[in-house]
């Protein structure tokens, strides 16, 4: 609170002085960004998903290339996967930092509301220019909304009891305030297994019991000429429900509160004279975030037992970036260091501060920091028709945990990559390419590493996962209206993390040997005047290469949809607008050894807006013609959705 | 639906129709079943294969997307039982499918949680009982009920044996003799080990016997070894083999007159001391213990136990002890060369006398088939896809 009390100190001071704030010319680089819809890199702007989706991962699920991964309903981690490449592989960004914890390497697409983004970012070969992308699959990066001219409110009601409120407007010019609210009671009908009521009336659909979620989050940003400090607050409460028994006494619960503070900036420089010009950019971050967790199971339903656990983490992070133009040619120089802790308390576990027991609680202890150098060339010719983008980065990171079994003695790890992104672009009236080929790793969580509690251990020894992708994008413009995408591409990944277990049931993550994914994506898209359509297809093709563990070997990486298709019209008469959605996805298995097929599935969504003046209303059906079928994770999803959208500026 | 139907079109090209590829299979000999389970337990299915001549196991039946199954045998019956978090019991008659179940039901009673059921023991074509780790009752069930509502005949309380602060005081097997329903408890508190218990059930009157009346407490038998996780019976006595703890101590075998209830230690952690290496070093994660995981009996003198290796967390091999349960001489076998470096989940004795051991080495999983008589391998390996983890056996009569 104390660092929250200061913060915001600064925050209205640094608004006092923004009257008498130095007019300097602003950063301008964004405004190309925006015409860009290459599969390589596109950039969605705010009026693509406003008042149209409930959240962030219904807008990204209808985009190519895109697979998102989120088990149960609303409050249940939103997680996804680009181009083929596993959750853990991709990377989710917030105004340029990372979100991904080293703890669990997780993260959750919806944690941001709709409402507070302005605009999304997605990186699939890798630069560093356009978006810092390293991550094995690609990367997502959330623009938060700044400063707007316009007081906002809007309400969403929908199925399941769910309710979602949000006002957004400004103080001042320079600063803004967002508030959101969303709750569901997320009771929809499920399939339960072995009721509690009548165990022998099986997979009997029975409203969800314990399955309610809220959040409230609130977002302050102060926006200077050079400097934007922001704020967010963030308070969630999901309850687990029992998916097996649906037992009407669980009273399961994760409740989450977590904490934001960044400050960011930029200046440009230019200097010019008679025969040389050059300019430089310069930005810099510096970021905490503090989350507090507190999982409780009083009668023990969901786990081994009761729970009574708290988690605590905190990462600092900061970066340096500057940009030197200089006629063709650009210059890159990146700096970015973090830390993280993390700590674990089983408070109604009287020996989880001694940890040891394998698969026992173990109070845990960690800590990992890490710096990254990058630097980044790019040159084009005079005409502007041709682009060689590099980037050569090298990161080196230190963990430690406190050792199992002992109180003082701690494990350290010492680790360090050399990435690249080599990429060659050609731009032509009508249709560009790009030529890329990426050297990722994903380095190995903390918890992968060392070992938390349950039937997991850690593994000290883990090797980070890497991968070396190829990749062509291609954009043909046909004509004003149509415009035709396409990507080919072939990632080797080599010690990928996995869970291993031994013939006692206790596990623990080793990376197998090697595994190849090559694949094909194709969008054409048409904007008319009233009527726009989308096609696009996703194929893929996956074998993953492990002698040590024969059911695994050379078999198809499981969790992926192989096969989808997705089609999306919609029509724009005068203040209506409607849309249709359907998908297709298939060719899935649910486990590594391949032996369960995973449910193939088609889906139609609707979307109805109407403008008018300053109010918008619409309404989403998900699921319209409520399919049944068990997704990635092989439990049965939530059926037809449906969702009632109001807005109003003023 | 026009614009509907040429997707649907696209999905069938796109993703294919899939041919029904579950073929059924039947037994027409004495057989062998094995659970088998994927390393990252994220699947599991079924082998079975002859138990004499050619071993080939038949893989991919009974296929789950979970690994909490295992299976148990009656004559020709096989039980596919899903454990906890799916408690449901299927039966098949093996003779004529292993695809299509004469019934599945429920493991699940009243308002109780996940009832975890371990094994199904049963005593005759319409008796048998269920050993529930999640429970605190054993089911007593007719297993030749057509309806679901007759599958269970009564309920026997062990509620006694939880230990203080636990929920159900862990049955983790069970055998039948001179009329008497042995079921072993590991009573864990939480994932310590404390005083395991056999209780002893008369089957006549579902009542529990006192094994002791000169002492007050608990009825049952209380073990030496703790973490009770393997109860056979051979010629009147039981052998109880207890893993202990899971870094801490060695565990051990308890022989158990199921008349007299007299319990004589055979394993204990004094019985192979160059199987521990221990160091005072407060850093338990180098020290090395065996754990007593399984046992099988060929007769009055000669028995197999398992001795799992555990280096720290780490399951380093599975050595395979003989045990003369008559004189209590241990030695720890050394032939066939083919078991050295093997980590061997279960082992059972078949009509024939002969150890079957589940070889659960990830790289190359399967069965090893030993005369007993010469400790010789018996025939082929037998290939699997994924680590066995319960081995049973089918008769056609």
């Amino acid at each position: 609170m104390r660092t929250l009390f200061l913060f915001f100190t600064l925050l209205l001071s640094l608004n006092s002085l923004s009257a008498e704030a130095i007019q300097l010319e602003s950063l301008t680089v964004e405004a190309t960004k925006t015409e860009l819809m290459n599969s390589d890199y596109q950039v969605f702007r705010r009026d693509a998903f406003i008042n149209r989706y409930q959240n962030l991962a219904s807008f990204l699920q209808q985009q190519n290339g895109l697979q998102i991964q989120q088990a149960g309903g609303l409050g249940n981690p939103a997680l996804i996967s680009i181009r083929g490449a596993s959750a853990s592989q991709t990377t989710l960004l917030v105004n340029g930092i990372t979100t991904n914890d080293s703890q669990y390497g997780g993260y959750d697409l919806n944690s941001i509301p709709l409402n507070q983004i302005e605009r999304i970012e997605i990186s699939r070969s890798g630069s560093s220019f356009d978006l810092s992308d390293q991550a094995i699959g690609g990367t997502i990066n959330i623009i938060t909304r700044e400063g707007s001219s316009n007081q906002n409110i809007s309400l969403n009601l929908g199925s399941e009891e769910t309710l979602a409120t949000s006002f957004s407007g400004s103080i001042n010019p320079n600063l803004s305030l967002q508030v959101d609210h969303e709750r569901s009671a997320n009771n929809y009908d499920y399939p339960v297994p072995s009721p509690i009521s009548d165990s022998s009336q099986r997979d009997q659909d029975q409203p969800l019991n314990n399955a309610d979620f809220s959040r409230t989050s609130m977002q302050l940003v102060q926006s200077l000429k050079e400097v934007t400090a922001r704020i967010r607050l963030n308070k969630q409460s999901k309850n687990i429900p029992d998916y097996f028994r649906n037992n009407p006494k669980n009273n399961a619960n994760l409740s989450k509160n977590s904490a934001t503070l960044s400050l960011q900036g930029a200046h440009k420089l230019e200097h010019i004279d008679e025969d040389k010009s050059f300019s430089s950019e310069h930005n810099w971050k510096v970021f905490h975030h503090k989350t507090d967790e507190h999982y409780q199971d009083s009668i023990g339903v969901i786990g081994l037992g009761k729970d009574n656990d708290k988690f605590t983490q905190t990462r600092s992070e900061a970066q340096w970036q500057s940009k030197l133009l200089f006629q063709q040619w650009q210059f890159q120089t990146q700096l970015l260091g973090y830390e993280e802790n993390f700590f674990s308390r089983y408070i109604d576990d009287d020996d989880s501060y001694l940890c040891t027991t394998p698969q026992g609680n173990c109070d845990q202890q960690a800590y990992q920091q890490s710096t990254q150098a990058l630097a980044g060339l790019r040159w084009s010719n005079q005409e502007q028709s041709k682009q060689i983008t590099t980037d050569l980065y090298q990161s080196h990171t230190t963990s430690y945990n406190r050792k199992r079994s002992s109180s003082t003695d701690r494990e350290d790890i010492n680790k360090s990559f050399v990435g690249y992104n080599i990429k060659y672009s050609i731009f032509l009236n009508k249709s560009e390419a790009h030529f890329s080929i990426k050297h990722s790793n994903r380095q190995p969580s903390l918890y992968q590493l060392f070992g938390d509690r349950g039937l997991l251990l850690g593994n000290p020894d883990l090797l980070d996962e890497t991968s070396l992708s190829y990749s062509i994008d291609h954009l043909y413009r046909i004509n004003d209206k149509h415009q035709m995408n396409s990507a080919i591409f072939y990632r080797q990944l080599e010690n990928a993390i996995v869970p291993v277990y031994d013939s006692r049931g206790v596990g623990r993550y080793e990376n197998s040997k090697e595994a190849y994914l090559s694949g094909i994506e194709w969008q054409w898209r048409y904007q008319g005047d009233n009527f726009y359509s989308h096609l696009g297809t996703d194929l893929y093709q996956s074998q993953s290469f492990d002698y040590d563990v024969k059911s695994f070997d050379k078999k198809q990486i499981a969790g992926i949809y192989h096969n989808s298709l997705s089609l999306i019209t919609g029509w724009n008469q005068q203040q209506h607008n409607f849309e249709l959605a359907s998908q297709i996805n298939g060719n899935l298995y649910i486990d590594r050894s391949n032996l369960i097929a995973g449910d193939d599935y088609y889906l139609i969504d609707i979307n109805y807006q109407y403008q008018h003046s300053q109010l918008s209303l619409g309404f989403s059906l998900k699921n319209l013609v409520d399919t049944q079928y068990k997704d990635f994770t092989n439990r049965p999803t939530i059926g037809r959705q449906w969702i009632i959208f109001t807005n109003y500026n003023f | 639906m026009k614009k509907i139907t040429p997707l649907i079109i696209a999905t069938s090209l796109l993703i294919g129709c899939g041919a029904d590829d579950k073929k059924d299979f039947s037994i027409t000999q004495d057989s062998y079943a094995v659970q088998s389970v994927a390393s990252d337990y994220s699947s599991s299915q079924v082998a079975i294969g002859n138990l004499i001549g050619d071993r080939t196991a038949k893989q991919g039946l009974l296929k789950q997307a979970e690994s909490n199954f295992t299976i148990s045998t009656y004559e020709n019956n096989l039980y596919h039982i899903g454990k906890k978090n799916i408690d449901t019991i299927s039966r098949f008659d093996a003779t004529s499918s292993t695809n299509n179940s004469e019934w599945t039901y429920s493991a699940n009673h009243d308002e109780e949680g996940s009832a975890n059921v371990y094994t199904l023991v049963q005593q005759s074509p319409t008796n048998g009982y269920l050993i529930r780790y999640g429970s605190t009752f054993v089911l007593q069930i007719d297993p030749s009920a057509i309806l679901e509502e007759n599958f269970v005949k009564a309920k026997i309380d062990l509620s006694a044996y939880t230990y203080p602060g636990s929920e159900y005081p862990r049955m983790s097997d069970a055998v039948i003799a001179d009329n008497k329903l042995f079921v072993a408890m590991q009573r864990l508190d939480g994932w310590a080990e404390k005083e395991a218990y056999i209780a002893v059930i008369d089957l006549d009157t579902n009542t529990e016997i006192d094994t002791d009346t000169q002492q007050d407490g608990l009825k049952g038998i209380p073990l030496n070894a703790t973490n009770t996780f393997t109860l056979v019976e051979h010629n009147g006595q039981l052998y109880a083999a207890g893993r202990g703890g899971y870094n801490s101590d060695t565990g051990g075998l308890d022989k158990i007159d199921a008349s007299t209830y007299a319990v004589t230690p055979l394993i204990d952690s004094n019985s192979f001391p160059q199987l521990i290496n221990f160091s005072d070093d407060n850093d338990n994660s180098n020290d090395s213990y065996y754990h007593v995981t399984d046992v099988a009996v060929v007769n009055d003198n000669l028995a197999y136990a398992t001795l799992n290796i555990e280096l720290g967390y780490a399951t380093v091999v599975t050595k395979i002890a003989t045990i003369n349960p008559s004189t209590g001489a241990l030695s720890v076998l050394t032939e066939p060369t083919e078991l050295n470096e093997k980590e061997i989940s279960d082992i059972n004795i078949d009509a024939n006398d002969r150890l079957w051991l589940g070889i659960a080495n990830a790289d190359a999983p399967g069965i090893l088939v030993m005369d007993t008589d010469t400790n010789t391998i018996s025939g082929d390996f037998i290939e699997l896809d994924m680590p066995a983890k319960r081995i049973d056996f089918l008769t056609v009569q």
